[in-house]
């Protein structure tokens, strides 16, 4: 028998993710998450001597990504992004398949220095900008604009930075950045790069041959205003490119040692969100030591309710587990994982990717890590089942737009510059392309680790 | 170490990608300006 709580609970839960991808009325994922958590917290599913806990499981991980975003808006503010769509047109010198290729590279290396949901806020309107100055065709457009969101989300997995998700996780089994990288890269490259592979195949016949090579003038920045805006950019500056050389080049030598330093300085006790705060304070200050450009419109437009979000979202993720769920999954799953490492890789990397399908992936990989904490698993299985459970979080969880917030995003931006990209085009082209890279990443998990370290 | 390689490698083609054309790095405060005239007619040609 199902008790009164449970089913309310569940009830809340599954309530609370379909106003998340349904958006009546465009209202924001937090406000659902909150209203739903507060009802959790009131019924006292999840007492209120669990906040803190709770504050301090996600706290760490909101700033770091919150920080990250700082620095994109930042950077985009001093004209980092204006140029993308123009310059691969360029380099792709008429060639349909080598801006293919552009296309997918931009997408990874901006999940790779800032986050997946900031990946795909920057680089899409960018590429809806390219297949729209290129005037491609409904069919020509969906190659370059469904493989960049696919690879911009699959690119949170190699290196943990770039996902909430994965920050939360790793907090709670206790691993370090580069012992993840480690263990993690080499695995979800590979299933990246058959991914980017299998995109390709897919779309061979529709992606142009040849795209229209156009020619550029160039004016004094009083005249005449031709450059669409980025949705990120600030618009007292629409038209106008004063390109700083200086802080441009200063800024993304920053971003790269930021980068790198979470990875250097982190083993010697430094918490992540520390260098994430010095890193967006040090790019505020440099623009505006160099433009003297104030941190308002910084402190605007900052996405200040993704700290909200991933709270109420842990709430609700603690009251699921507080009702069973997680022992659900205990119990059907733990003799299995036990005693075997490849039982481990496949059991979380599969149970990942339903769970991310059905709920989304930021509340599966809470739920399956708390989970797989509960099993009393070894120290080296439980890393192994997490490791998986972030394969199974943010590449099986592509095969539907539900599994990740930031395909969620994807389509909604679409839909506001009328693209229409409905739910069967997605899933009958992931369907065939992501089950085949979730499972070379898995295999090559468990065979990477085997070799290297166990 | 390595991981601190990778990332500048990662960043030198990032920087190529983000980088505006050449020619305007020597000059003064530029709009980039298509010709959209030329343009439309390239995409025509093209397909």
């Amino acid at each position: 028998m199902v008790s009164f709580q449970t089913s309310f609970m569940i009830a809340v839960f599954l309530l609370t993710i379909s106003l998340i991808v349904w958006k009546p009325r465009g209202i924001n994922e937090t406000v659902p998450t909150t209203l739903a958590a507060l009802l959790v917290l009131l019924v006292g599913i999840v007492p209120l001597s669990d906040i803190m806990e709770i504050i301090n499981t996600v706290s760490g991980a909101s700033i770091t990504i919150i920080s990250t975003i700082i620095m994109s808006i930042v950077l985009e503010s001093v004209g980092f992004f204006k140029w993308v769509a123009y310059n691969l047109v360029k380099k792709a010198e008429g060639s349909g398949i080598k801006l293919y290729f552009y296309t997918l590279l931009l997408c990874y290396l901006t999940t790779l220095f800032f986050n997946n949901d900031g990946s795909i806020l920057i680089t899409t309107p960018i590429i809806i900008r390219i297949i729209k100055l290129l005037k491609l065709k409904p069919n020509q457009q969906l190659p370059y604009l469904l493989s960049g969101a696919l690879i911009a989300t699959a690119a949170s997995a190699p290196i943990a930075v770039s996902n909430i998700a994965n920050l939360i996780a790793l907090k709670i089994v206790g691993l370090d950045l580069n012992t993840y990288v480690a263990m993690m890269f080499i695995p979800s490259m590979l299933g990246i790069l058959t991914i980017s592979f299998l995109l390709f195949i897919y779309y061979r016949k529709d992606i142009p041959k040849k795209i229209p090579s156009y020619s550029l003038q160039y004016r004094n920045w009083n005249q005449e205003k031709v450059l669409p805006e980025h949705p990120l950019s600030d618009h007292s500056m629409n038209g106008s490119l004063n390109i700083d050389w200086p802080t441009f080049r200063l800024c993304i030598v920053l971003v790269v040692l930021i980068r790198a330093s979470f990875f250097t300085l982190t083993p010697f006790g430094i918490p992540l969100e520390v260098i994430a705060i010095a890193g967006a304070i040090l790019l505020i200050a440099v623009r505006w030591f160099k433009q003297g450009k104030g941190s308002m419109d910084v402190f605007k437009k900052t996405p200040w309710h993704v700290l909200l979000f991933a709270f109420s979202m842990y709430v609700l993720v603690y009251g699921l587990h507080n009702v069973g769920i997680s022992d659900l999954i205990v119990d059907m799953f733990k003799e299995s994982m036990i005693s075997d490492r490849f039982n481990t890789v496949m059991i979380s990397g599969l149970l990942l990717t339903v769970l991310s399908n059905v709920l989304n992936n930021l509340p599966a990989v809470m739920i399956g890590t708390i989970a797989f904490v509960e099993m009393n698993l070894s120290i080296e299985m439980l890393q192994l089942a997490y490791l998986a459970n972030i394969l199974g979080s943010d590449i099986g969880a592509l095969i539907s737009p539900m599994g990740t917030l930031a395909t969620l995003i994807w389509m909604f931006i679409l839909r506001k510059n009328n693209i229409n990209v409905t739910w069967g085009q997605y899933i009958k082209v992931t369907i065939l392309v992501i089950p085949v890279g979730l499972f070379v990443s898995l295999f090559a998990l468990y065979f990477w680790t085997e070799w290297l370290f166990f | 170490m390595i991981i601190s390689i990778f990332f500048v490698l990662a960043g030198s083609i990032f920087y190529t990608i983000l980088r505006p054309p050449k020619n305007t790095e020597k000059t003064e405060p530029h709009i980039l300006y298509i010709k959209e005239s030329t343009f439309v007619k390239g995409v025509e040609q093209n397909g």
